[in-house]
């Protein structure tokens, strides 16, 4: 059997061999200066400031789960399968390449039934990878999906692939045509091929020798394009995938220290290599909440600006504009939906930040801040105000020194905002009725400086969280709970290094409420006639990965609440973050209003969310008589049984 | 009552005009000034004797005009009177003003003159047992009053806030004859020339500049607001709506009134089928006279309004339009044609 | 050409406040016995405006160190220097003493031209602007919502009755007192602030101006004698009733609390429609409302 083979360099003369080497090296070659003009300019790159240690062990488990399981990608089942098969089918012919290779070098094992089943399953490779890419040019060119282009690029860079798909199966069946062994009727695609070629009186050594000529042209063309298009991300993403434990996604780095306020500031190496990884797929933009309320903001853009900014060496905010950067709220669905989990909003908010430098801010922003600074709330409440909510509760104020089990962190929202006061006494009244230990600041509270941080302000935010620590640092408390998923936010990830400081033991109320229902301290949620449908807010399911608390205490005897399409991680923002309860883009239409729309498709009569800033944009798109909006707390202080000890006050009323 | 009392003698200085403000400043300084009348002057051109000859009525004792040869500058009239004041003998002057634009400026220049004390935008002013003034001026944003004392002896500036004092009967006094005299303005800053006067078009000006505004609310509808423009119009007013109209495309987002658009304060507001959510109230918080047609009873701005009427907002809106064209004596062009090709 | 801001913080007055003793201006306060400190609106306009105007700006104050903040953020807003004047004599002046001290500094300083908000904090009258101007024998404008530099004068246009604006030729040196809202100011980012506290500002005392704390004593004229909650104050009315409908009971109470058109008195209640509810036949109703509009003087 030891015919059963076959003759790697059949029908190639000496000449074209060498020309293959000298081709595949020039097209590598091409590649490579590109590749390491990129590589250089993002090691040139800004530091991103403190970072944990990189380990490599769960690098390289990171790269190798992604990239093998496609779970990303195969969040759009079409595209994942797509490019399943395309990019196996790829793999098997290059190590099928590699392994004729080694045979033809090394040891010449590809004889016998290990050549049979070897073509057999090239073919099978080489049909996985035409499917996948024929599927997703069909994909591009029926305009089903809006978020994929239609570029030459694009389409060209998919007809190349193609070619080389079909040169490939076609150069098989060329040689095939002409030495018809038996044996390879297990190759079959190139067999049935071959007697088409037979047929159709092509067959011959001619044919075959130009098609190997032009399926290695092909080649080279696809390994010089490798550096110069998004088939970069061959070579990038491992390393991008690599490297993003570095940052958690969605997180600001501090910015950078004493920078000369009105120049431009240098990218990051990790804004450098997000914007050399993307490949413009546009899930990004496909799940921006602004976007989709048609503001100018397109989070693909804003990447490609910043491969454009890189390439040219121009500093990004050339290329963005300020109302680009103003409508971001900051949710972190585009780093969630990127397959790379490339960063978007960090880009914008350094935006912001050199715009804040520059006072390029409009007015309701510009009082929000002053009032931030003026009197420790970006509401303009007086301080004194922010027990009024608790008139009638009897909750105790810590004093300085003072120690409690629970303290409880009421926020601006929640003492200023007519929505924020009923999830606060509803809060309250829960805590009472389950017998926790806890007592709150009063007037003590000033902002954590979440509104200044994500609008730019990096030096208010610095100060705010200063003040908050030092307030903390002067009492006593096992754990603190707070309702508003922005402060949550800012406790648990960016108070300790603001100010220097340790971590803050932060719970959300969900999460609390969550615990004090499962044991048995709280009764739980009754059911009732209501439909109840959960926003999730984006601070909370998706910057910091609580999706099951809320659900579990809005849980009933008859199961839990309806979800969104867009639910969980995949939530859809209310329009607050980023500072957008005071930041304004007037073009299109509310971000809030959207959500609305898709909670009322669900058919629910009330919406529960998790945080008074999504409670009150979402109640301002309300009418009367509409679906109601309700935090999580006021609907299980509803199904607490009259006569539990809520503090003093009658049950509350529908608000 | 101590001798030195009777030697203050009470000043006020008249506007050109000498209306209201003036009156109402004349009626304190009356109480001021007993025993004694006060004294009014003024500084200007011949002809604002005529305005000062009804003064008399009103228990001014003296009638002084100081003569330019044009209007004054408030500069010029606070050194003219200053230097009369003093000239005439007097010892620890008051002087009452009307607290404007104009009579601030010359209140300045008298209390700088008269090394005066100064108490500006008064709602009242009298004398206190020691012969100084007790004088109450509302402060910190309007929200307190603040009661200041001047000693006695000590010459005083006070400007009276307009419409805080009212006027009240004249009396039956015998009339004074205006004494002239040459006005003393030596040094003082002449007026300001003017370049030029910009009439506001109430189609572009600012709302926030707006003296008068018709606004339009989710009642009226998308056509609804074509009607409000020839209205606004007619009135002289600039149109503007509620979030709502904004909200659906009716009006652009500069015409919105309310806490998230434009905080307005026009003379007067029209509003028609607006409900009155309080973000809007807010915004038209510094209205000075509203009126509100709406067909729902319920409606907060109703309450807010100086008039209130309850009824469909299209045909009140279609008869004020005709009553209006009917006064002006023609027909008004509508702002948006398209005209009925004959 | 070099101008000079006149810059103040003090209450805020935007905020319902509280006496805590009947006494001189230590007992007013706000909600829980805080003291929100803010810079007047007026003053931040004025600043933009200078900064427009002038190549070098100036902006002075007159307070003790905790001012040091206010003149942080005008330097961090662009102003070329800040000067803040101080002295224990400065702490209880009346209008026309503290008009001496700030006269006294502009002459020092020697600018082209002071701009100043049009009205203050607790004052609320524009007095002072007014009274510099009168001892420097400068011509004052105010009002002013647009502020230019031409070739040797300036025009400052400003608002007029019924919407309209007058442009007036204006020449150097002057004083200028802007609108609150005739511009946005822009915002100082806290990072801008702190690096021009580091700056730093001048320091001038009583001596550096050629006064003496006895000359300012002696200029005091007034004394603050109480703050107090406003009352209703009788108004005088002539004894014929007006033309017009018979006046409601509303309309009196109006009458009674006064405070006249310039600032309703805002602690008080929404007063009711002067006439009621009005129904019926649309026509009736435009007629009531076109006798309205006569009788208050709209048509």
């Amino acid at each position: 059997m030891s015919d059963v083979t076959r003759i790697v360099w059949w029908n190639v003369p000496q000449w074209l061999a060498t020309l293959l080497y000298v081709g595949t090296a020039a097209g590598l070659a091409v590649s490579a200066l590109a590749l390491a003009r990129h590589a250089r300019t993002v090691f040139h790159g800004r530091p991103i400031g403190p970072a944990p240690a990189f380990r490599l062990g769960p690098a390289v488990g990171r790269v190798l789960a992604d990239v093998l399981s496609h779970r990303r990608l195969l969040e759009d089942r079409g595209a994942g399968w797509a490019h399943a098969l395309l990019f196996y089918g790829f793999l098997g012919l290059f190590i099928g390449t590699c392994l004729v290779f080694v045979h033809d070098r090394v040891v010449p094992f590809l004889v016998g039934p290990t050549y049979l089943i070897f073509s057999f399953l090239l073919e099978w490779a080489g049909l996985a990878f035409l499917t996948g890419v024929g599927w997703a040019a069909a994909r591009r060119l029926t305009g089903g999906t809006p978020r994929l282009e239609r570029s030459g690029v694009a389409l060209g860079i998919l007809a190349l692939l193609g070619a080389i798909g079909v040169t490939g199966f076609l150069l098989e069946a060329a040689r095939i045509a002409v030495t018809d062994p038996p044996f390879e009727a297990w190759s079959f695609v190139g067999w049935t091929l071959a007697r088409a070629l037979r047929a159709g009186g092509v067959a011959g050594v001619a044919l075959h020798r130009a098609l190997w000529g032009i399926h290695a042209a092909l080649c080279w063309l696809f390994f010089g394009l490798i550096g110069a298009t998004v088939l970069r991300h061959m070579v990038a993403a491992p390393v991008q995938l690599a490297l993003r434990q570095l940052r958690a996604p969605g997180r600001l780095a501090p910015s950078a220290p004493d920078p000369a306020p009105l120049e431009p500031r240098r990218l990051t190496w990790a804004q450098l290599l997000d914007a050399a990884t993307c490949v413009r797929c546009g899930r990004c933009t496909a799940v921006c909440p602004a976007t989709a309320a048609g503001k100018p903001l397109d989070p693909r853009r804003v990447v490609q600006a910043t491969l454009q900014a890189m390439r040219e060496e121009r500093p990004l905010e050339t290329l963005v504009s300020p109302e680009e950067a103003w409508s971001c709220t900051t949710c972190a669905a585009c780093v969630r939906a990127c397959p790379f989990e490339i960063e978007v909003l960090d880009k914008l908010v350094d935006l912001r930040r050199a715009l804040v430098e520059r006072g390029a801010v409009d007015a309701a922003t510009t009082r929000a801040l002053e009032a931030t600074i003026e009197r420790g709330n970006p509401f303009g409440g007086v301080p004194a105000d922010r027990v009024a909510w608790a008139a009638d509760l009897g909750v105790r104020v810590l004093r300085p020194g003072e120690a409690t089990d629970v303290l409880y962190w009421v926020g601006c929202a929640g003492a200023f905002d007519p929505h924020g006061r009923r999830i606060t006494r509803a809060t309250a009244r829960l805590l009472h009725a389950a017998g926790v230990d806890f007592a709150i600041l009063g007037s003590a509270e000033t902002c954590t400086g979440d509104p200044a941080r994500r609008i730019g302000d990096e030096t208010a935010f610095r100060e705010a969280a200063g003040r908050v620590a030092g307030t903390l640092g002067g009492v006593r408390f096992q754990r603190l709970v707070t309702h508003c998923a922005h402060c949550f936010h800012v406790f648990r990830n960016e108070l300790a290094p603001a100010a220097d400081g340790a971590a803050v033991p932060a719970v959300h109320h969900t999460q609390l409420l969550a615990e004090l229902v499962r044991a048995g301290r709280l009764a739980p949620r009754a059911v009732t006639g209501e439909t109840v449908t959960l926003h999730d807010p984006c601070y909370l399911a998706r910057h910091n990965g609580e999706i099951a608390a809320p659900r579990a205490v809005l849980a009933t005897g008859s199961g839990g609440p309806a979800d969104m399409p867009r639910s969980g991680e995949r939530t859809f923002c209310c329009g607050a973050g980023g500072g957008g309860a005071w930041v304004e883009v007037r073009q299109g239409s509310r971000i809030a209003a959207l959500r609305m729309a898709e909670a009322r498709e669900t058919g629910a009569s009330v919406v529960a969310t998790a945080c008074p800033f999504c409670a009150l944009m979402l109640a301002g798109e309300t009418q009367p008589g509409d679906i109601a909006v309700r935090d999580v707390a006021e609907l299980l202080w509803e199904s607490q049984p009259a006569g539990a000890a809520g503090g003093g006050g009658t049950r509350p009323e529908r608000s | 009552m101590s001798g030195s009392q009777s030697l203050t003698p009470v000043w006020v200085v008249a506007e050109a005009e000498a209306g209201e403000p003036t009156l109402e400043a004349l009626g304190e300084a009356l109480e001021l000034a007993r025993p004694s009348a006060p004294g009014v002057v003024a500084v200007g051109p011949p002809e604002t004797r005529e305005a000062l000859a009804p003064l008399a009525r009103h228990g001014a004792a003296r009638l002084v005009l100081l003569r330019t040869p044009g209007a004054a500058s408030p500069a010029e009239v606070g050194c003219a009177v200053a230097a009369w004041v003093t000239a005439d003998g007097a010892h620890a002057p008051i002087a009452l003003l009307p607290h404007t634009r104009h009579g601030l400026g010359v209140a300045a220049h008298l209390t700088v003159r008269l090394d005066a004390a100064l108490a500006p935008d008064a709602v009242g002013v009298r004398r206190d047992a020691d012969g100084g003034l007790e004088i109450t001026r509302p402060a910190y944003g309007d929200r307190l009053y603040a009661t200041v004392r001047v000693p006695a002896d000590t010459p005083a500036v006070v400007t009276l806030r307009p419409g805080a004092l009212g006027v009240g009967p004249p009396t039956a006094a015998a009339p004074v004859t205006v004494e002239e005299w040459p006005a003393a303005t030596g040094g003082a800053p002449a007026a300001l020339r003017v370049r030029r006067v910009v009439a506001a078009d109430p189609r572009t000006v600012d709302l926030r500049d707006a003296e008068r505004i018709v606004a339009g609310g989710r009642g009226v509808g998308p056509d609804g607001f074509r009607q409000l423009e020839v209205l606004a119009d007619l009135l002289g007013a600039a149109v503007g709506g509620s979030r709502v109209a904004v909200d659906l495309g009716w009006i652009p987002w500069e015409r919105q009134i309310g806490q998230s658009g434009r905080a307005v304060a026009p003379e007067l507001y029209l509003a028609f089928g607006i409900s009155g959510a309080s973000q809007h109230i807010a915004g038209i918080e510094r209205a000075r006279t509203v009126i509100a047609v709406n067909a729902d009873r319920t409606a907060p701005l109703l309450g807010r309004a100086q008039l209130a009427a309850l009824a469909d907002w299209r045909p009140v809106a279609e008869a004020l339009i005709e009553r209006l064209q009917a006064r002006r004596g023609e027909r008004a062009r509508p702002r948006v044609s398209p005209r009925v090709s004959p | 050409m070099i101008a000079l801001v006149l810059v103040h913080e003090g209450l805020d007055v935007s905020t319902d406040l509280e006496i805590t003793e009947p006494g001189p201006s230590g007992g007013v306060r706000h909600r829980g016995g805080d003291r929100i400190v803010v810079t007047a609106r007026a003053d931040r306009t004025a600043l933009e405006w200078a900064l427009a105007l002038a190549n070098r700006t100036v902006a002075l104050t007159v307070g003790p160190l905790d001012s040091a903040a206010l003149l942080a953020w005008a330097l961090g807003r662009g102003a070329t220097e800040a000067v803040r004047v101080w002295d224990e004599a400065l702490d209880e002046l009346d209008l026309v003493a503290m008009a001496r001290v700030l006269a006294a500094a502009v002459r020092r300083i020697a600018p082209d031209v002071v701009v100043a908000g049009e009205r203050g904090l607790a004052g609320a009258t524009g007095a002072i602007p007014a009274l510099v101007a009168a001892h420097l024998g400068w011509p004052c404008v105010d009002g002013a919502i647009r502020l230019a530099r031409e070739e040797n004068e300036m025009v400052v246009e400003r608002r007029l009755r019924g919407g309209r604006r007058e442009e007036l030729a204006v020449p150097w040196p002057a004083v200028v007192a802007v609108a609150a809202d005739s511009v946005e100011p822009r915002y100082v980012s806290v990072g801008a602030r702190r690096a021009a506290a580091r700056r730093g500002h001048e320091t001038w005392s009583l001596a550096d101006l050629g006064l003496t704390p006895g000359t300012v004593r002696g200029a005091v004229r007034l004394r603050l004698d109480r703050v107090d909650w406003p009352r209703p104050r009788p108004r005088r009315t002539a004894a014929r009733a007006p033309a017009g409908p018979a006046r409601s009971a509303a309309d009196r109470l109006r009458q009674l609390v006064g405070g006249g058109s310039a600032g309703a008195n805002r602690s008080a209640p929404a007063t009711p429609p002067a006439s009621g509810l009005v129904e019926g036949d649309p026509r009736a109703v435009a007629d009531r409302i076109m006798a309205f509009l006569e009788q208050q003087g709209f048509v």
